[in-house]
């Protein structure tokens, strides 16, 4: 070939490497041709030995441009190229083990996603850290709300830069399609203050709005003015609620609705004359800048220490109790759950990516002939691990964009099935952060995937090009059936999981509540005060009650004053006649009313003495009380002690009431806890909150709620009457947090399963056909084919043990953290222990067995003719 | 093969000191192995610009006996003293394959 320049002549870098590759050929050819090749011979032959001159000039392009940004990007740009190259080449491993990661990816990025919006998310009010709630303590620990006049005292306490008070009412409005019952929160003009809310229209409360006799002014929620007032300016126009007029002054934007949902706000009224024995305000506040909540506390218990001395009728031996907002409001069982299902999921994820680890060490002993090859010729080590991190890289990113998309659906699932209650699950969705969260998780475990087969690279040596059988050698697969172990651990752990809390979950089904709830309805009303008289209303409700069991259908109905589920009660200190009783001793009771009929409709069967009569209704009868059975005989020994005996409302109550009978416990309000004390009074139409409980005949039938509605308006036409509920539906309602965390561990315990059940097959089968030649040997040689099935099984039973026993090992030391969450259910409930091992452990049988079978099948000649 | 054989093949031929261009090198490497390579010879020249990069061998452009200009390398004193590691490692893994008796799973 002839030279373009002269010799002397500077090259310059590219020309430089081509004309060294060019000079060999020269050579090569020269020396061909002196052993009697023809000149074209001779060139074909050098080339042929030469390899591909673009393929070698590129390369020493490559080696010393390394250094350049370009080059570097080239470099993995070939990767990936090489990488998906290779998946193209095992389709079936690339879906397997994209699928696999896409699947634990998804489901934490999910889980991330909704925990994040309930749990974590801070809420959406300005500087929602300084935010708390206020609860005052009674003597004996229960936390109850604040009463009026104690609220006053402490809002003057220094560490509270703004303290305010609500209170739930039900005010009677005349709608457009008939009398509706809306929900105002009656508020301290500083409410708005606390939570920064500026009106959409108008404006918010003055301070000189509230107080002791505050101003007929009302702001109304978004939707309320939309409903009831379309697009027109809604200002200075006037609200008729319970009779009386209420003039507008502004309107909330859309989704305002700190602590609750109301229909509207209007001022509270709340002067230091109120009173302190009344408990019924929710107080919230804002800390003062830089004041922590420790501190913050230490002031208030000091001023409760102070009121109670200052007024020990009321307030001796109470203190206060704050909780910062965040955590009031989602509730520290959810923050609790919140966080055991991220662990649960991320048990999950580690148990998927153990399952692609193992699939890319298998696969990774095909590769490693290819390795030792480039590696003998000089391949550097770094570019060989560039590749492997690449691929590695390239399965993750695949994987993190399925994952996501696995995400985008399972979150509004989980909505679907999450308690309706459930504070801002709405807002759970695929964001920026649960995105960044998830590619994260895909960086890691593509980084460790990707040195996977290169630490294995290191045991090869000169086997692996000597051999040509597929091996990774004795470690790797030790190793891999470490991370099977370790899977079927996972797998136990969660599954245990899951049994504890179906376990927990099925007791608190079956608890008896004591009342019947099958065909069994409520109906809540409010008839205020404003509307009925004390006697007023007695007779409302004797006439409703007649007009409600004249239904076909119906076999009782009978009021009370709280509705079942709903979570709120009421309560009173208790005076035993006969024991000394002192504000530090007082034990706190729940009261209720019952009216004629309540009893009956509820299921409640007497146990002993008596239950209400008629003449125990009448106005100048005298005061009875009907108790449950654990009152009974927590106060007085046992049940038949009980009758006779005199209580009195508040520890120093003077208003002896007898006892007539005693019923047996009823749990009503929130199913989990242990059956409170309760007593019942007769229903003599003192308390405006009327709660309706009708019993069908049928149990299997519930009330006809359209008429029973007519039946109440049938007496009164003006009473709004918001729903008629099913009492099943009301518990089911209380109990489905516990029914949704069920729900979740156990998908992913299920997921867990299939997952443990691919790995352990993977790896046996990965054993027998490492062994095969051995195999064909033994069976060759005379072994009946059930002795290597034997042998197999055995593997995978020591295998199984151990994963097994590590599981539940594991499972009972993070039980602990689930036992907050179980009712009635021991952390280390042997019955979930041995379902979540006997389970997993067949399964694991099975994945072996299968491959087990095909094993004894192998043809022996075929075998040790194998390579 | 282990890892960079080509190297250390190249690395003992210029480790008497001789200026080599690539084509004599690879002369050598066949006459001192007795047997051809087998990989294509263009693969000799990664190694040696690798080499080259880090140091081990020096590099200059000259001209051959034929009047071509062929680029020659030299052994650099680090180079040496890589020569003397790398005869160690081959020395342990010679001794280490004499030991084993047959094909064996690793």
């Amino acid at each position: 070939m002839p030279e373009s320049k002269p010799p002397s002549a500077p090259l310059d870098p590219n020309e430089g490497l081509l004309r060294e590759l060019e000079h060999h050929i020269e050579e090569r050819v020269d020396r061909l041709i002196g052993q009697g090749m023809t000149p074209e011979q001779a060139r074909r032959t050098a080339m042929a030995r030469f390899g591909d001159m673009q393929k070698w000039h590129s390369e020493l392009k490559t080696i010393h441009s390394r250094t350049s940004w370009r080059a570097r990007t080239e470099g993995v740009v070939r990767d990936i190229r090489h990488a998906f190259r290779q998946f193209r080449r095992a389709p079936g491993f690339a879906a397997l083990a994209v699928l696999t990661l896409a699947l634990g990816i998804g489901s934490s990025t999910a889980m991330f996603g909704v925990v994040k919006a309930v749990v974590w998310d801070p809420l959406p009010f300005p500087d929602a850290d300084r935010l708390f709630e206020l609860f005052e303590v009674t003597p004996d620990g229960s936390q109850f709300s604040v009463a009026d006049a104690n609220f006053l005292d402490f809002a003057r306490v220094a560490a509270f830069e703004q303290l305010a008070a609500s209170s739930r009412a039900d005010l009677a409005f005349m709608g457009q399609t008939g009398p509706l019952n809306l929900i105002a929160n009656q508020v301290t003009p500083s409410f708005f203050n606390v939570f920064g809310g500026d009106a959409q229209l108008g404006r918010t409360f003055n301070e000189s709005e509230g107080g002791a006799d505050p101003a007929r002014v009302a702001v109304l929620s978004h939707g309320f003015w939309r409903s009831h007032f379309g697009d027109t300016n809604p200002v200075d126009q006037v609200v008729v609620l319970d009779n009386i007029p209420f003039s507008v002054v502004g309107v909330m934007p859309e989704g305002w609705a700190p602590l609750a949902d109301p229909d509207l706000w209007v001022p509270l009224d709340v002067s230091p004359t109120s009173g302190r024995s009344g408990h019924w305000l929710q107080v919230v506040g804002r800390l003062a800048p830089g004041t922590s909540l420790d501190r913050a506390t230490q002031e208030v218990e000091a001023m409760a220490l102070a009121l109670g001395q200052d007024h020990p009728e009321t307030n001796e031996n109470w203190t206060v109790r704050l909780v910062s907002l965040k955590e009031s409001v989602v509730g520290a069982d959810r923050i609790r759950g919140g966080w055991i299902l991220m662990g649960a999921v991320g048990l999950l994820l580690m148990l998927a990516c153990g399952s692609v680890a193992n699939l890319l060490i298998a696969r990774a002993s095909t590769r490693i002939r290819e390795m030792a090859v480039r590696s003998a010729i000089g391949a550097a080590p770094g570019r060989l691990i560039q590749q492997l991190l690449v691929e590695g890289l390239t399965l993750a990113a695949m994987a993190a964009v399925v994952g996501l998309g696995f995400a985008f659906l399972a979150i509004p699932a989980i909505q679907a099935v999450s308690p309706p209650d459930t504070p801002r699950i709405d807002q759970a969705r695929v964001s920026g952060a649960v995105a960044a969260f998830s590619i994260g998780v895909a960086l890691l475990t593509g980084l460790l995937f990707g040195l996977a087969p290169a630490l294995r690279r290191r045991g090869a040596g000169a086997s692996a090009l000597r051999s040509g059988s597929r091996t990774t050698g004795r470690s790797g697969e030790r190793l891999r059936r470490g991370l099977v172990a370790g899977q079927v651990a996972a797998t136990v752990t969660l599954l245990f999981g899951a049994g504890l809390l179906a376990s927990s979950f099925l007791r608190i089904q079956g608890t008896d509540i004591g009342m019947r709830l099958a065909g069994t309805s409520t109906v809540p009303l409010m008839m205020s005060g404003d509307r009925y008289t004390d006697r007023e209303r007695q007779a409302a409700t004797t006439r409703m009650r007649e007009q409600i069991e004249a239904i076909p259908g119906v076999e009782w109905a009978g009021v009370s004053n709280v509705r079942p589920f709903s979570g709120s009660s009421t309560a009173i200190d208790l005076a035993i006649e006969g024991a000394p009783s002192s504000p530090e001793d007082a034990q706190f009771v729940r009261w209720r009313l019952a009216g004629a009929g309540y009893f009956a409709a509820a299921g409640l069967e007497l146990v002993t003495g008596r239950l209400f009569e008629s003449h125990d209704f009448a106005e100048d009868a005298e005061d009875v009380v009907v108790v449950t059975r654990s009152l009974a005989t927590e106060f007085f020994g046992d049940v038949e002690s009980a009758l006779g005996r005199r209580i009195a409302m508040g520890w120093d109550g003077t208003n002896w009431q007898r006892i007539v009978g005693v019923i047996p416990d009823v749990e009503d309000l929130r199913i989990g806890t242990e059956p409170p004390l309760t007593f019942f009074m007769p229903d003599r139409g003192g308390w405006p909150w009327v709660i309706f409980l009708v019993r069908s005949e049928n149990p299997q039938v519930s009330p006809n709620a359209q008429a029973i509605r007519e039946a109440i308006w049938s007496v009164d036409a003006g009473l709004p009457v918001p729903v008629v509920e099913p009492l099943r539906a009301s518990r089911d309602a209380s109990v489905a947090g516990p029914r949704f965390n069920l729900a979740l561990m156990s998908v992913f315990g299920t997921v867990a399963l299939l997952l443990s059940i691919m790995g352990v097959y993977g790896v046996t089968q990965f054993a027998v056909s490492r062994r095969t030649q051995e195999i064909g040997v033994r069976l060759a040689l005379g072994a009946e084919p059930k002795s290597v099935v034997r042998l197999l099984l055995r593997q995978g039973f020591g295998l199984a043990l151990i994963g097994v026993v590590g599981g539940i090992a594991m499972a009972i030391w993070l039980s602990r953290f689930v036992e907050s969450l179980l009712f009635q259910t021991a952390p280390t409930d042997p019955t979930s222990a041995v379902g979540a091992a006997g389970v997993t452990f067949l399964a694991v049988m099975l994945a072996t067995w299968i491959p087990a079978l095909r094993a004894a099948n192998i043809e022996p000649t075929s075998a040790l003719a194998a390579d | 093969m282990l890892h960079g054989t080509l190297e250390f093949l190249a690395l003992r031929t210029l480790g008497d000191g001789h200026r080599l261009h690539g084509f004599e090198i690879l002369d050598c490497i066949h006459q001192s192995t007795g047997q051809e390579l087998q990989v294509e010879e263009g693969a000799l020249y990664p190694a040696l610009h690798r080499m080259q990069k880090r140091g081990w061998l020096g590099a200059k452009w000259g001209v051959s006996e034929k009047g071509r200009r062929a680029k020659y390398y030299q052994l650099s004193a680090r180079g040496k003293k890589a020569l003397a590691d790398e005869e160690k490692r081959w020395a342990r893994y010679v001794a280490a394959v004499a030991n084993v008796t047959g094909p064996q799973e690793a």
